[in-house]
């Protein structure tokens, strides 16, 4: 599945996804660094949204968007996406390319240009951390 | 037949009668004249055989056979002594690891044919006798199918089960429902606030009737009472004892006192961790006791009691102690904390920095206590559990550990507050009153605010303070303050707003926000608003 955040295309495994939502109400952590910027209520499951742009360093997510929930054993994470593109499957991919660190090990490359496969075990390990 | 479909209900049953037999053999240690409980050993070793067999589960049947049988030659009246307890100890270890093997996919075989020698030559105070002189008393393996009742003594009626085996999930499936039921409940009545319709609100009441009584039944349902891990606990002290060469005498009272599973199954950990760190590092070996002028067996006990929603264990022993000055020293000196916070501290908060991460005062790690599990994961587990820890200490006298847990965790009461344009909740539990004060009640020493309640003099700290949020004072001429205990000390905490308390649903954090200090849950209002349940106690 691939999304765009501050001009940049990303990839997530179908696997991954838990879930996708339009933005919904968000209520404050106490205690969470920004790109945690707050929780919401996806059918009776509290989720964290994490502001990916914010924490990548590309700057916060701008207006509008949608809510990604990572399928992840004992996770309850959100991801705040800008744009939703399409679904894309192995056939769309012409080579892969070593990615820039350990949360985007991949690099996608496609007909229209490039995509960060975003790794979503270490993205949960350096939130983690970070938090 | 398959007989597949029963392997979960033999390896639950065979599971409890192993535990039995331990926790028999070491009774029986202790008053080897004890009639009913060599009859419970009897039993427990002809059940397991029974169904065994009926499973062909010969190899587990075998030796189950075996250890009847010189339980049979002990009702008898063949003398007892240590070696035979050695033996049945040895024997259900051997049955319980042929258990973990088949659960695990394995036959569930395994050599037992020297420890079945053993058995067969038991004769205290003589030397071994071949097996072919030994009189035993035998009974063939029972074929009672599985899932009707083993093990019965005569006069048991045969019947419809009174009770069923129903899976955890299915329990925990019980709670969640309830809890959305009770969510649902208070976002009915928010909508119904402003409709005048009586017959509406008076059936909202009778629903929170009916959840209520429906909420204490399904939480009675999960109640287990703490003996359920504690009957292992008397085999570990034994046989650590044992090993250390230490002389223990453990006591446990107050086991019957049920708690959700839920929690149970999170104290296990931190009990054995206590236990094994009180006779590895508390209790001194013999010639030590004795040069100090105590008795050779050191006292060593467990007592559980009941107070309001929490369930409180002490476990102490008579060893010798902990000094606050030598475990700060220690603290200063691993970097775990600064000199200068540490000459601040109270005997009690010294005493507490044992459960520091990377804190550990035994001089060299040793395989019982130096290592594994330290008392930080006890302290945080306690603390995920809504509970809390506390230790006492005297040098020379022995050391006190009480720990506090909720008896359930999955719907509580708890206070809402807003702080910082936030609302939170705090677990009812953990507060002990609500007041307003004056602005000029509020005094300053030493840089540390503080109040006066009923002529004691408390510190006044801030909820925005201790969340690292900001929260003001309000415009207000009163203070809102509710009062907690944090650290063994009353404190009082203002927050912006008291909104009242309510009954929640907690639901459990997953990552990333389980990794957040102070957030013990999440809990969904009647409106939709989240609000995360603080943990008071250890905040800040």
């Amino acid at each position: 599945m691939m999304f765009r955040l501050r001009e940049r295309r990303f990839a997530l495994e179908v696997d991954a996804v838990a879930e996708i939502s339009e933005l919904l109400p968000e209520y404050p952590i106490p205690g969470a660094p920004p790109f945690l910027r707050g929780v919401v209520n996806m059918h009776g499951r509290v989720a964290a949204v994490l502001d990916l742009g914010a924490f990548l360093g590309l700057g916060t997510a701008g207006r509008g968007g949608s809510l990604v929930l990572l399928e992840s054993p004992g996770c309850s994470l959100a991801l705040l996406v800008e744009h939703l593109e399409r679904m894309i499957t192995s056939d769309d991919v012409g080579a892969t390319r070593r990615g820039e660190s350990r949360l985007l090990p991949v690099e996608l490359v496609l007909a229209d240009g490039m995509a960060g496969l975003l790794d979503v075990a270490a993205l949960m390990d350096a939130v983690e951390k970070s938090a | 037949m398959d007989m597949s479909q029963y392997y979960g209900l033999f390896i639950s049953e065979a599971r409890e009668h192993v535990r039995k037999i331990g926790e028999s053999a070491v009774q029986l240690e202790a008053d080897p004249t004890d009639r009913p409980t060599i009859d419970a050993l009897f039993r427990s070793a002809h059940s397991l055989k029974g169904m065994a067999a009926s499973m062909s589960f010969t190899a587990i049947a075998d030796l189950a056979h075996k250890m009847e049988d010189l339980m049979a030659r002990i009702r008898n009246g063949l003398p007892v002594d240590s070696s035979l307890f050695d033996l049945l100890l040895a024997g259900a270890d051997r049955i319980g690891a042929m258990i973990d093997d088949l659960e695990s996919g394995g036959s569930g075989r395994g050599d037992s044919a020297a420890l079945i020698a053993r058995m067969l030559a038991y004769s205290p105070g003589e030397q071994p006798a071949p097996p072919d002189r030994e009189v035993v008393e035998t009974s063939p393996p029972s074929l009672v199918p599985p899932g009707e009742p083993v093990g019965t003594t005569a006069g048991e009626e045969w019947g419809v089960p009174k009770t069923v085996r129903v899976k955890t999930d299915t329990l925990d499936s019980f709670v969640t429902t309830t809890g959305e039921l009770i969510t649902v409940k208070h976002r009915l009545a928010l909508l119904a606030g402003s409709c005048r319709e009586g017959g509406l609100h008076e059936a909202l009441r009778d629903l929170g009737r009916h959840l209520r009584a429906l909420h204490d039944q399904v939480m009675a349902v999960r109640l287990l009472p703490l003996s359920a891990i504690a009957e292992r606990l008397p085999r570990m002290v034994r046989d650590l004892s044992r090993q250390l060469g230490k002389e223990v005498s453990f006591t446990m009272q107050g086991v019957d006192m049920e708690l959700d599973r839920s929690i149970l199954d999170l104290l296990g950990e931190p009990l054995v961790h206590i236990l094994r760190n009180c006779i590895d590092h508390g209790i001194e070996p013999p010639p030590a006791r004795g040069a100090a002028g105590k008795p050779a067996v050191g006292r060593l006990s467990l007592s559980v009691a009941r107070r309001k929603d929490q369930v409180e264990i002490e476990i102490a022993d008579d060893g010798r102690g902990m000094d606050p000055g030598a475990i700060c020293a220690a603290a200063v000196a691993r970097g775990v904390i600064s000199g200068e916070k540490a000459a601040g501290l109270t005997s009690h908060e010294k005493l507490m920095l044992v459960c520091q991460p990377g804190f550990s005062t035994a001089p060299a790690v040793t395989d019982v206590s130096g290592r594994g599990v330290g008392m930080d994961v006890v302290k945080h587990t306690l603390q995920s559990l809504g509970g809390s820890l506390a230790i006492r200490s005297e040098p020379g006298r022995g050391s006190t550990f009480l720990l506090k847990v909720p008896v359930t965790i999955a719907i509580i009461n708890v206070l809402l507050v807003v702080v910082g344009g936030m609302t939170v909740a705090v677990p009812l539990t953990a507060v002990i009153r609500t007041l307003e004060i004056r602005r000029d009640e509020r005094g300053n020493v030493d840089g540390e605010e503080i109040f006066f309640l009923d002529g004691e003099e408390l510190p006044l700290l801030t909820l925005g303070g201790l969340l690292n949020i900001p929260g003001g004072d309000g415009p207000g001429d009163t203070l809102a303050v509710f009062v907690a205990e944090i650290g063994g000390r009353r404190v009082g905490i203002q927050v912006d707003r008291l909104l009242g308390h309510q009954e929640v649903f907690v639901k459990p954090l997953g990552r990333p926000l389980s990794a957040l200090p102070g957030l013990n849950g999440a809990a969904i209002l009647g409106d939709g608003q989240i609000v995360f349940i603080l943990d008071i106690v250890h905040a800040g």
